[in-house]
C-alpha cells in the first residue's frame, strides 16, 4: 500500500456526542475532510458501534447521561481495539485532562462556542492520530518484546529445569510440564499441557481431557519419541473452533517440543555413556582380577618348576619354561597397560598446581635401573609449575624418558627435559639422541598398540604413547613429536598457563644434571 | 638355629585358592620363616576359626593367630567384609592383617588402608616382601630354620 492511497482510504470517525445539533456540525466537517462519521449519542451505544465497526478515531464527550466519558475509556481499556481517542469536555479542567490522559485518551479538549472549534478540532484529530501511530508501532514493539520475554522465561526456565533435575528425566518432564503450560493462572481460557514420551505421560496439574488441542511431535535424534499436547477446554457449541494460540505461541511451542527432544536426547546419550562408563569400570576390574589372576600363576609355577625341577632338565626344557615364563609376563604387561589406558576414562582427575621438575625426578628415580644399566645421562632445565594429576603426570614422564632410553643404540643414551614458553602455553620437550622415525609416523606413534619396530629388538605392548596422549588431553594440553631417522625424537607437551598454578610456587626449580 | 617345633606365634593364611596358597606358603619357607602358617579357604571358615567356633573350639590346635594373611576377592565372604567384622570385635580388632591380592585396584588399596590392614601385596607374594610384612609386626616370635 502506497501513501497516497493510505491518505485516500477513508478514515472512518465515532463521535459519541448527547449534544445531537452539536454532533452532526462535528460530523458535517469531518465528512468534508474525507472521514466517515458515526454518532453515538450515549456510551452504551458507543460500546456497541465499537463492538461492531473498525474506526480510525473517537471524539468523546465527557458529560453525557448514562455513562461518561471517562467511564467509556474504562470500559474501552478492558480488551478493546485501541484506536485515538479524543476527549471533550464542555469547560477547561486540568485535572479532567489529566485523568483523561491517564486513562488512555490521546487528547483533551475543551468545547468552544466558536466558529474555529471545528477547525481546531480536526487539527487535533489528525495529530492525535499521527501520535497515536507512534505510540502504537511503539506498543507493537513492546507486546512483541513482552513476548519475548516471556517465551524466553519459558525456554529459560525449561533449560534450568533440565540443567538442575539429574537422574531420571521423569522429575524434570514432570515439572516442564507445569512450567511450559501458557495459561496456567487461572482465567477463562485455562489449558492444560500434556507432555507423552513413549508410554509415560507427564501432566500439568489439574489436567483434563478435550479434544480441542494443539499437538506438537517431539523429535530425538530425527526420530518421533513423543507428543507435546496443549489443550483447551471443549468448546460446547463449536468443538471445531480455531485454537487460540497465537502465532508466537505456536512458534514457543514449537520451540519447547524441540527443547524437550534435546533434553531426551541428550539424557539416553548421558544414560547410555554411563552405562558404558560402567561398563568399562566393571571390565576393569574383572580383568585386573580374573586375566592377570591365571598369568601371574602360570609365571610362578613356572618358576616353581625352574627352581624344584630345574636341574632333572635337559637345556631344551629349560628353554620351553622360558618361552612360557616370558609370555605369561608380556601378556600380564599387555592387560596392565590397556587397564591402565581405560581407567584414565573412569577415574577421575585431581588436579593440583605441581612443580614438574619435582614429577620429572621421580620419574627418572622410578626409572633408575634402566638409566643405569644404560649409563643414560638424563638433564633436567628449569621447568615451570603447571595444574595436573600428579600421578598421570608421572606416568607421562616415565613413558617419555622410559621410552627416550628404549628407543635408543646410542652408547651413551641421552635425555634432555626443558621448557620453552609461549603466551598461553609452557611447552614441555623431552628430547633424545635415540634412533628417531620417519615423518609419516609422528602421527600414527600415538595410536593404541602401534608399534613401529618388531618386538624383537624393542620391547613393549605399544600402549606407551597412547597413554601419554589421552593425558595431556585430559590436561587440556597436547602431544607432538618431532623426528629424524637416526637423529633423534623431541617430544614437545603443552601445558596451558594457569594462574594458580603461577602463583602457587615463587620460582621454578633449579636446572638438575644427573650422571 | 634349629627347626623346632616349639607352640610359637602363628599365621591365619585366607585364600579360596590352593595353588595361591601354596605359593605364600612357599615364600614364607624361601624367606626361612618356618611359624605354622594356618589355611583356611573362606571368609566364614576365618570368622570361625577367628572366633574359634564350629570346627576351631580346639583352643589348644586353634590359639588366635598373631598376623592375618588375607585375600581380598573370595567368594560368599570376601576379605572386605571379614575386615570389616574383625574392626567390630573387640578381641580381634587388634591383629594385625596382611592383604595378600591380585588386585592392583587402587580403589581395593586405598579402601583396606583406610580400614586399617597393615600392607596390602600384590600377588606374588615374593620373599622381600615376607621379610618385610615379618619386619613389621608386632611382638612376633619369628621361628627361623635352616639358614
Amino acid at each position: 500500500m502506497n501513501e497516497d492511497s493510505a491518505r485516500e482510504s477513508a478514515r472512518r470517525l465515532l463521535i459519541v456526542e448527547d449534544d445531537e445539533g452539536l454532533a452532526r456540525l462535528i460530523a458535517v466537517h469531518f465528512r468534508k475532510s474525507g472521514f466517515e462519521a458515526d454518532i453515538a449519542s450515549d456510551g452504551f451505544e458507543a460500546l456497541r458501534l465499537i463492538d461492531k465497526n473498525t474506526y480510525d478515531l473517537m471524539l468523546l464527550d465527557q458529560r453525557m447521561p448514562g455513562m461518561t466519558g471517562l467511564e467509556v475509556l474504562a470500559r474501552l481499556r478492558m480488551e478493546r481495539p485501541r484506536f485515538p481517542v479524543i476527549l471533550l469536555s464542555a469547560y477547561s479542567c486540568e485535572e479532567l485532562a489529566v485523568r483523561a490522559l491517564q486513562m488512555g485518551a490521546t487528547d483533551y479538549m475543551t468545547k468552544e462556542p466558536d466558529v474555529q472549534f471545528c477547525h481546531k478540532l480536526e487539527q487535533k484529530a489528525f495529530q492525535a492520530m499521527s501520535r497515536f501511530a507512534e505510540e502504537d508501532a511503539k506498543w507493537t514493539q513492546v507486546q512483541a518484546l513482552r513476548q519475548r520475554v516471556s517465551e524466553l522465561g519459558c525456554l529459560y526456565a525449561l533449560e534450568k529445569l533440565f540443567d538442575v533435575v539429574e537422574g531420571s528425566p521423569h522429575n524434570a518432564l514432570q515439572a516442564a510440564a507445569d512450567v511450559i503450560n501458557p495459561n496456567h493462572e487461572d482465567g477463562e481460557d485455562r489449558t492444560c499441557v500434556v507432555i507423552r514420551i513413549g508410554k509415560e505421560e507427564y501432566a500439568s496439574q489439574g489436567a483434563f481431557a478435550s479434544p480441542r488441542m494443539a499437538t506438537y511431535d517431539i523429535y530425538a535424534r530425527g526420530r518421533a519419541i513423543g507428543l507435546l499436547e496443549i489443550r483447551f477446554p471443549p468448546a460446547a457449541e463449536k468443538p471445531s473452533d480455531e485454537l487460540p494460540l497465537s502465532m508466537e505461541e505456536h512458534d514457543l511451542m514449537r520451540s519447547v517440543a524441540d527443547r524437550i527432544g534435546h533434553f531426551m536426547d541428550f539424557w539416553q546419550t548421558e544414560q547410555r555413556l554411563r552405562e558404558s562408563n560402567a561398563a568399562l569400570e566393571e571390565y576393569a576390574y574383572v580383568a585386573s582380577h580374573d586375566l592377570q589372576a591365571p598369568l601371574q600363576k602360570i609365571e610362578s609355577y613356572v618358576d616353581l618348576l625352574t627352581e624344584d625341577y630345574g636341574p632333572q632338565l635337559d637345556e631344551q626344557a629349560q628353554h620351553y619354561l622360558k618361552v612360557l615364563r616370558s609370555s605369561a609376563q608380556s601378556m600380564r604387561k599387555l592387560v596392565r597397560d590397556v587397564l591402565a589406558l581405560s581407567r584414565l576414562d573412569s577415574d577421575g582427575l585431581l588436579l593440583k598446581p605441581h612443580e614438574l621438575s619435582a614429577i620429572v625426578l621421580l620419574a627418572k628415580d622410578n626409572l633408575s635401573d634402566i638409566l643405569q644399566k644404560r649409563a643414560a645421562v638424563v638433564t633436567i632445565h628449569e621447568l615451570p609449575c603447571v595444574m595436573g594429576d600428579e600421578t598421570r603426570l608421572l606416568q607421562l614422564f616415565q613413558n617419555l624418558i622410559g621410552n627416550a632410553v628404549k628407543f635408543n643404540d646410542s652408547e651413551e643414551p641421552r635425555v634432555e627435559i626443558g621448557v620453552e614458553e609461549s603466551a598461553l602455553s609452557w611447552w614441555v620437550y623431552v628430547r633424545d639422541n635415540g634412533i628417531g622415525m620417519k615423518k609419516e609416523d609422528t602421527q600414527r606413534v600415538f595410536l593404541p598398540f602401534k608399534r613401529l619396530h618388531g618386538k624383537g629388538k624393542y620391547e613393549g605392548t605399544g600402549i606407551g604413547l597412547a597413554l601419554c596422549r589421552k593425558i595431556m588431553r585430559q590436561h587440556g594440553g597436547a602431544i607432538e613429536v618431532e623426528s629424524r631417522p637416526g637423529a633423534g625424537s623431541t617430544f614437545w607437551i603443552e601445558f596451558p598457563k594457569d594462574g594458580e598454578a603461577e602463583r602457587a610456587v615463587g620460582g621454578t626449580a633449579q636446572a638438575i644434571t644427573m650422571e | 638355629m634349629s627347626n623346632t617345633s616349639v607352640q610359637t606365634s602363628h599365621f591365619l593364611l585366607v585364600e579360596d585358592d590352593a595353588d595361591d596358597a601354596l605359593l605364600t606358603k612357599r615364600a614364607f619357607e624361601k624367606a626361612h620363616i618356618w611359624n605354622r602358617i594356618d589355611v583356611v579357604s573362606s571368609g566364614t571358615d576365618a570368622w570361625d576359626y577367628l572366633k574359634q567356633k564350629g570346627p576351631y573350639t580346639d583352643t589348644n590346635r586353634y590359639p588366635k593367630p598373631f598376623c592375618v594373611l588375607l585375600d581380598l576377592n573370595m567368594p560368599g565372604m570376601d576379605g572386605r567384609e571379614l575386615i570389616a567384622q574383625m574392626n567390630a570385635d573387640d578381641g580381634l580388632r587388634d591383629i594385625p592383617i596382611v592383604v595378600i591380592s591380585t588386585s592392583d585396584y587402587e580403589k581395593d588399596m586405598d579402601l583396606v588402608r583406610k580400614m586399617g590392614a597393615k600392607h596390602y601385596i600384590i600377588k606374588p607374594l615374593k620373599t622381600q616382601s615376607v621379610l618385610q610384612i615379618v619386619a613389621a609386626l608386632p611382638n612376633v616370635s619369628v621361628v627361623l630354620g635352616r639358614v
